[in-house]
C-alpha cells in the first residue's frame, strides 16, 4: 500500500545537491512562466524574420531549419557591431557582486537569474565560436554548443530579466545585463520568437501611432473625453490641441496615459498644466506613441518607430519636443534617438521654456524636453500657482523608475516637483532609490497578465520596501514618472502593501494646481473627495459617482 | 577546481624537473621569450579586437544626477557630462573600484525611541581584498624591477622602504608577500565557500588563482627559505632583457619554477578574462559621458530610415481623419484625384 | 525545569533550525545568499523567513496568540510562497517543517511531566497553519483580481468610449 508522503517529502522539491553542472539543466516551461508568442501575422506584417505558430510549452518550437547557422551568423554579426558585447563576453571576472542585485534573483531564487549566469548562458556560446581556449577544451573552460534546448533557456532569461541595469552599477567593469538581454532578444527574433505583449504593440505603434491601434479619429475622442473629465473637476476645459502646424511644442507621451487606469489621470495633468500656462503647443495622433515597444525587440524596430517623432516635429513645423513621464521611452529619447534619427530637423531650435525664458542646454541636440525638467523649471521660477494642501492626504513616497534613473540620471527634477505639490513626502530605504533603485518587476516588456506570480516575485523588492514605509511611515501614495510603473505598480501594492495608491506625478501637480477661474475644487483628478476641502453649499458635481 | 590546481602544480613539476634534467634554458631563457612575444602580441591583439567593433550608442550608466537645471546640483562623478567628469570617473573605478564600494547593505534595528531605523554600511570584503591583492600586485612588480634594470631606479628603492617599513628580520621582511597571498586565500575562499560563487565559477576562475599562489608562494620561498644568489639571479636576467643570456649556474633550480609559473601567467592573460585589466578602459557603461542630448553621437553601421510615413498614414486614415475635423495635409477630395 | 523556561531556552535553536529546513527548500546555490545577508531590502526572502519564524514560533507557544498581529507578521511570508512557483501543499508546508524540531527539541523534556502543555504547541500550530491556509487562498485570489483588473485598467478609457458610443453597454463594462 503506498504511503501518504510526509510533509518534508511534500515540500523538499530540489535534491540535496544539484547532481548537474548549470550548463546541463534545462528550463522547464510551465504556465505562468512564459509569456506568450507573437501571432506568426504580426511578424509577418512587420516583416520580422522566419514568422511561424508556436507554443514556448511544446517540445518543438518549429524553428527554421537553417536556425543554428541563422544564430551563429547573427551572434558575430553583432559582435561585429557592439564593442560593449564584445568586451563584456571577454572581461567578466564572475566576481559575484551583481548576482543579489537583480530583482529577479531575489524573487525567484532561480541561479541562473544572477546576472552573471544570464550572461554567462551568452558567454558560454561565444567561448566556443570565437576564443581560443574555448575551441580548445570546450566544457573544460565553460563553452558550450548551440543546441534547441540553449534557444529555450535563452528565450527564458531573456524574458525574465527587465533591462533594468541595476547590476551594471555594481559591476567593476559596467558589464550591463541590459546590452546582453537586447542583443539576445535580437538573436531570437531571427529565428521568429518573440513574444505576443510586445509584438502586438510594436505592429499597433507603427500602423496607427499608439500601443492598442486606436484610429486616430477615435483616439481624438478619447482624448477629448479625458478633457470632459477635467471639466467636471475644475470646471475649466482644457484644449486639446491635435496636429497643429506652427506649433511651438509637440508634446509627446505613452499612450497607454491615454486608455489605461491610473494613467489617465497623469494625462488630464498635463492638460491642464498646458492650458493654464496657455502653453502653444500640439498632440499629435501620428506620433502619439512616446513609449518605444522597438526597444523590447531590436534596435532596428527601436529606431524605426522612433523615426516618427523627427518626421512628425519636421511636418508640424515646431521648435522643439516636450516628452511626457516614460521610462523606456526616455531611455531611448536619452541614449538612442539623435543617433538613430538625428540630426534635427532644421525647423528645430534650442529648447526653451515660453514661460521662464530658460534654456534647456542639456537638450541642445536633441531638441527634447523632459517634462519633469519643464515643470521643476516652472515651479523654480514660481510660475504656477499651488495648493499643495489639496495634497494633505496623501504621504507619498517616490519610485525612481530604472531608466531615467541608470540611463539619464533624471533623479532631483521630478523629486523638486513632488515636494513642491506634496506637504508629505517619504523617502524608501537608501539602497532601493535613485540609481540603486529596484524594478517594478515588469518592465521591457514583461507587464503582461500571464505571468502575474513571476512578476509579483520579481517585484518583491521593491514592494517589500514600500510595505516597509507604509507600515514605519504611513505612506499611502507612490508617485512614479513611468508609464510601465503606472500599470504594474498598482497590483505590485495591492499584493505586497495593500492600501498604497500609485499615480503619475503630473497628476499631483494638477490636483495641486491652482487654476485662473476654476471652480472650487473638491474633487481630485480621479473624482474622489478631497478630505482637506470643506465641502461647499453647492455640490455641483453630484451626478458623478 | 582540483583540474585547475592540479595543472599548475603539474607545470611547477615539469619545471623543476626539466631543470634538474639539464632544460634551464628552456626554461629560462627560451620560454619567457616566448612568454612575453605571446603576451604584447596577444594584448595588442586582443585591444586592436574590441577596438575593431564600434560603439553604436552612447549607453553610460548613470550613477547620480544628470546636468540639468542650475538649481539642481549635478553629480558630476557619477554621472558625467564632460570628458573631465569621465576621467574622474574612471580614475575612481580603476584605482579604488568604486563600483565595488557601492556594495551597500541596510540593516533595520528597533531603536531606544521605540520607532524603527534603518542603518546602512557598505558591504566591503570582496572590495577591500581585491584592493589589497591588485596593489600588492602593483607594488611587487615595481619591487621586481631591481632585476631588469642598472642602476636600480630611485622609485623601485622606494617600493621597497614602502614594503620593508616594517624592519623585521633579514632578508628585510616585505609586507605585499603576505598580504597578496591573504588577498589572494580570501578571493579563493569565497570561491569555494560561498554556494553562490561556487556555483558560478569555472575553471577559469580557478586557474589564475592558483597560478598566482603558485608564483607568489615561489617567490617567497626563494626571498626568505630557499634563498637564491640574488646577484647571479641579477646577473641572469639581465642577460635576458640585453638578449645575451647569462649562464644559469648556480642558480635555484626553484628559480626556475617561479620563471616558469610567470611566464604561464603571461601566455595565459590574453586569452582570458585577466583583460580585463585593459578591458575597463574600453567599457562604454564608464568610459562615456552622459551627454547624448547634448552631443550627437554617431552610429558608423546606422541604418537608413524605414518607417510607417506621415503620408502612407493619412493616406490609411483620411477620411476618418477628416470627419473628425483633424487637420489634413491633402484633403479627401484631392487625394482621390 | 518548567515548561517557560524551556520554550525559552530552546526558542533561538528551534527557530534556527527551522530558517535552515526553509533555506534548504530553494535551490542550493542560492542559499547561501539567503542564509548570510542580513540586509532586509537587499535580501528579503531572509527577512520574511526570519520574521516568520518568529512569529509563528511566538504564537504557538502562546506568548502571543492574537489572531491580527499573527496575521501581520506572517502576511508577507505567505504571500511570498503564494508568488512562489510550487503547489499550495508545497507552500505551507513548511509550517509543518517545525514539528519534526519541536518533536526533537522540546518532547522528549516535556513528555515526563507536562505533555499537556506540549499537545498545546502541536494544536496552536495546527491552528496557526490553517490560519496562513486562508491567508494563502486569499493572496491566490488577489492575485487572480490582479490580473482580471489589469486588463480591465489597461482599456478603462477605451472602454468607456465604447460605451458612450454605444458599441458595448454599460453592464458589459463592469
Amino acid at each position: 500500500m503506498a504511503k501518504l508522503p510526509t510533509p518534508q517529502q511534500l515540500i523538499a522539491d530540489r535534491p540535496a545537491f544539484p547532481d548537474k553542472h548549470w550548463l546541463n539543466v534545462k528550463s522547464e516551461f510551465t504556465p505562468g512562466s512564459f509569456c506568450y508568442p507573437a501571432k506568426k501575422d504580426t511578424m509577418e506584417l512587420l516583416h520580422m524574420p522566419n514568422p511561424h505558430e508556436w507554443d514556448p510549452a511544446a517540445e518543438d518550437w518549429g524553428l527554421p531549419e537553417n536556425w543554428e547557422r541563422i544564430l551563429c551568423d547573427a551572434f558575430a554579426d553583432r559582435l561585429e557591431k557592439h564593442r560593449s558585447l564584445k568586451l563584456f563576453m571577454d572581461i567578466c571576472v564572475r566576481c559575484g557582486a551583481c548576482a543579489d542585485k537583480c530583482h529577479f534573483f531575489l524573487g525567484t531564487n532561480d541561479p541562473k537569474n544572477m546576472p552573471v549566469l544570464r550572461a554567462e548562458l551568452l558567454r558560454s556560446l561565444y567561448r566556443r565560436d570565437h576564443t581560443m581556449l574555448g575551441k580548445l577544451l570546450g566544457k573544460t573552460v565553460g563553452a558550450r554548443a548551440w543546441d534547441k534546448s540553449v534557444v529555450k533557456e535563452l528565450f527564458y532569461y531573456a524574458y525574465q530579466c527587465t533591462e533594468c541595469r541595476r547590476c551594471s552599477l555594481f559591476c567593476p567593469y559596467g558589464i550591463d545585463t541590459a546590452e546582453i538581454t537586447m542583443i539576445v532578444r535580437e538573436l531570437l527574433h531571427e529565428v521568429g520568437l518573440g513574444t505576443h505583449w510586445i509584438m502586438d504593440p510594436v505592429k499597433n505603434c507603427s500602423f496607427t501611432g499608439n500601443h492598442l491601434g486606436i484610429k486616430p479619429h477615435s483616439f481624438v475622442e478619447i482624448v477629448e473625453m479625458l478633457a470632459d473629465d477635467c471639466e467636471i473637476v475644475t470646471g475649466i476645459r482644457p484644449k486639446t490641441p491635435f496636429n497643429q502646424k506652427n506649433a511651438e511644442i509637440l508634446f509627446i507621451t505613452p499612450s497607454g496615459d491615454v486608455f489605461a487606469d491610473p494613467g489617465i489621470y497623469t494625462f488630464m495633468g498635463y492638460l491642464l498644466l498646458f492650458h493654464e500656462l496657455d502653453l502653444n503647443y500640439t498632440l499629435s495622433t501620428y506620433a502619439s506613441e512616446g513609449g518605444n515597444f522597438g526597444s523590447f525587440t531590436s534596435f532596428n524596430m527601436a529606431k524605426k518607430l522612433n523615426a516618427k517623432m523627427y518626421a512628425e516635429a519636421e511636418r508640424l513645423n515646431v521648435k522643439w519636443i516636450l516628452g511626457g513621464e516614460c521610462g523606456h521611452m526616455w531611455r531611448v529619447l536619452n541614449q538612442y534617438m539623435d543617433t538613430y534619427n538625428g540630426p534635427t530637423p532644421v525647423n528645430m531650435v534650442k529648447p526653451v521654456s515660453p514661460i521662464t525664458g530658460t534654456e534647456f542646454t542639456n537638450a541642445v541636440s536633441t531638441k527634447m524636453v523632459h517634462v519633469a525638467e519643464f515643470t521643476a523649471d516652472l515651479i523654480y521660477n514660481n510660475k504656477l500657482n499651488l495648493d499643495p494642501c489639496r495634497n494633505d492626504h496623501i504621504i507619498t513616497t517616490f519610485h525612481d523608475s530604472c531608466n531615467p534613473s541608470r540611463g539619464m540620471g533624471l533623479l532631483d527634477e521630478p523629486r523638486y516637483v513632488l515636494k513642491a505639490v506634496c506637504n508629505n513626502f517619504v523617502e524608501m530605504p537608501e539602497n532601493t532609490i535613485r540609481e540603486q533603485t529596484f524594478c517594478c518587476g515588469a518592465g521591457s516588456g514583461l507587464n503582461t497578465e500571464e505571468i502575474m506570480e513571476l512578476r509579483m516575485r520579481a517585484g518583491m523588492p521593491r514592494g517589500n520596501a514600500l510595505r516597509y514605509v507604509q507600515q514605519n511611515h504611513d505612506v499611502n501614495h507612490m508617485a512614479c514618472i513611468c508609464a510601465i510603473d503606472r500599470a504594474t505598480l498598482p497590483p505590485l501594492a495591492n499584493y505586497w502593501a495593500p492600501g498604497v495608491t500609485v499615480s503619475g506625478l503630473h497628476e499631483l501637480v494638477a490636483n495641486a494646481l491652482v487654476m485662473k477661474g476654476e471652480g472650487k475644487r473638491t474633487l481630485d483628478l480621479r473624482q474622489e473627495d478631497l478630505p482637506n476641502v470643506e465641502p461647499d453649499e453647492a455640490a455641483d458635481t453630484g451626478e458623478e459617482q | 577546481m582540483f583540474p585547475s590546481l592540479l595543472l599548475v602544480l603539474l607545470i611547477g613539476v615539469a619545471a623543476w624537473a626539466g631543470t634538474v634534467a639539464g632544460g634551464a634554458v628552456l626554461f629560462g631563457v627560451v620560454l619567457p621569450y616566448a612568454a612575453f612575444a605571446v603576451f604584447f602580441a596577444g594584448m595588442v591583439w586582443r585591444m586592436f579586437y574590441w577596438a575593431k567593433s564600434p560603439v553604436p550608442f552612447c549607453i553610460p550608466t548613470t550613477g547620480g544626477q544628470e546636468r540639468s537645471l542650475p538649481f539642481i546640483k549635478q553629480n558630476a562623478v557619477d554621472c558625467p557630462s564632460s570628458t573631465g567628469g569621465v576621467v574622474v570617473r574612471m580614475m575612481l573605478e580603476v584605482l579604488l573600484f568604486r563600483s565595488l564600494f557601492r556594495n551597500t547593505q541596510a540593516e533595520v534595528c528597533s531603536s531606544r525611541a521605540g520607532g524603527v531605523r534603518s542603518t546602512y554600511y557598505s558591504s566591503k570584503w570582496l572590495w577591500v581584498f581585491a584592493l589589497v591583492f591588485h596593489y600588492c600586485f602593483l607594488l611587487i612588480f615595481i619591487r621586481h624591477f631591481r632585476f631588469f634594470v642598472e642602476p636600480v631606479p630611485a622609485c623601485v628603492t622606494f617600493a621597497e622602504s614602502l614594503d620593508g617599513i616594517m624592519q623585521i628580520g633579514a632578508p628585510r621582511l616585505f609586507l605585499t608577500g603576505g598580504c597578496i597571498l591573504v588577498a589572494l586565500c580570501f578571493l579563493l575562499g569565497r570561491r569555494l565557500f560561498n554556494e553562490r560563487l561556487r556555483y558560478i565559477s569555472l575553471f577559469n576562475d580557478y586557474f589564475p588563482l592558483w597560478l598566482l599562489i603558485g608564483i607568489v608562494g615561489t617567490g617567497i620561498c626563494l626571498r626568505y627559505f630557499d634563498k637564491c644568489e640574488i646577484a647571479l639571479v641579477k646577473i641572469f636576467v639581465m642577460g635576458l632583457t640585453q638578449f645575451s643570456p647569462a649562464p644559469a649556474a648556480g642558480i635555484n633550480t626553484l628559480f626556475f619554477v617561479h620563471i616558469t609559473l610567470v611566464s604561464t601567467l603571461l601566455l595565459y592573460f590574453p586569452f582570458s578574462k585577466l583583460t580585463h585589466m585593459v578591458g575597463v578602459f574600453f567599457s562604454p557603461t564608464r568610459n562615456m559621458p552622459n551627454n547624448s542630448r547634448m552631443a550627437r553621437h554617431i552610429n558608423p553601421w546606422n541604418p537608413p530610415k524605414q518607417y510607417f510615413t506621415y503620408a502612407e498614414y493619412e493616406d490609411t486614415y483620411r477620411d476618418a481623419m477628416a470627419e473628425a475635423g483633424l487637420p489634413l495635409d491633402k484633403q479627401p477630395d484631392k487625394a482621390a484625384e | 525545569m518548567d515548561a517557560k523556561t524551556l520554550i525559552d531556552t530552546n526558542k533561538d535553536e528551534i527557530l534556527r533550525q527551522w530558517i535552515e529546513a526553509v533555506y534548504s527548500l530553494y535551490p542550493l546555490e542560492t542559499t547561501g545568499f539567503v542564509r548570510t545577508s542580513s540586509d532586509p531590502f537587499g535580501n528579503p526572502v531572509g527577512d520574511m523567513t526570519k520574521q516568520a519564524a518568529a512569529a509563528i514560533y511566538n504564537a504557538i507557544t502562546g506568548e502571543d496568540t492574537a489572531v491580527d498581529t499573527v496575521k501581520a507578521a506572517l502576511d508577507r511570508f505567505v504571500k511570498l510562497r503564494a508568488a512562489q512557483r510550487a503547489n499550495p501543499s508545497q507552500g505551507l508546508g513548511v509550517f509543518y517543517l517545525m514539528k519534526p524540531i519541536l518533536r526533537k527539541l522540546l518532547l522528549p523534556q516535556l513528555a515526563k511531566d507536562d505533555l499537556e502543555t506540549y499537545l498545546g504547541v502541536e494544536s496552536r500550530l495546527d491552528s496557526l497553519t490553517l490560519l496562513a491556509f486562508d491567508m494563502y487562498a486569499s493572496a491566490r485570489e488577489t492575485l487572480a483580481d490582479l490580473r482580471i483588473t489589469e486588463i480591465r485598467n489597461q482599456h478603462a478609457q477605451l472602454t468607456r468610449w465604447a460605451q458612450k458610443h454605444g458599441v458595448i453597454s454599460t453592464s458589459q463594462a463592469r
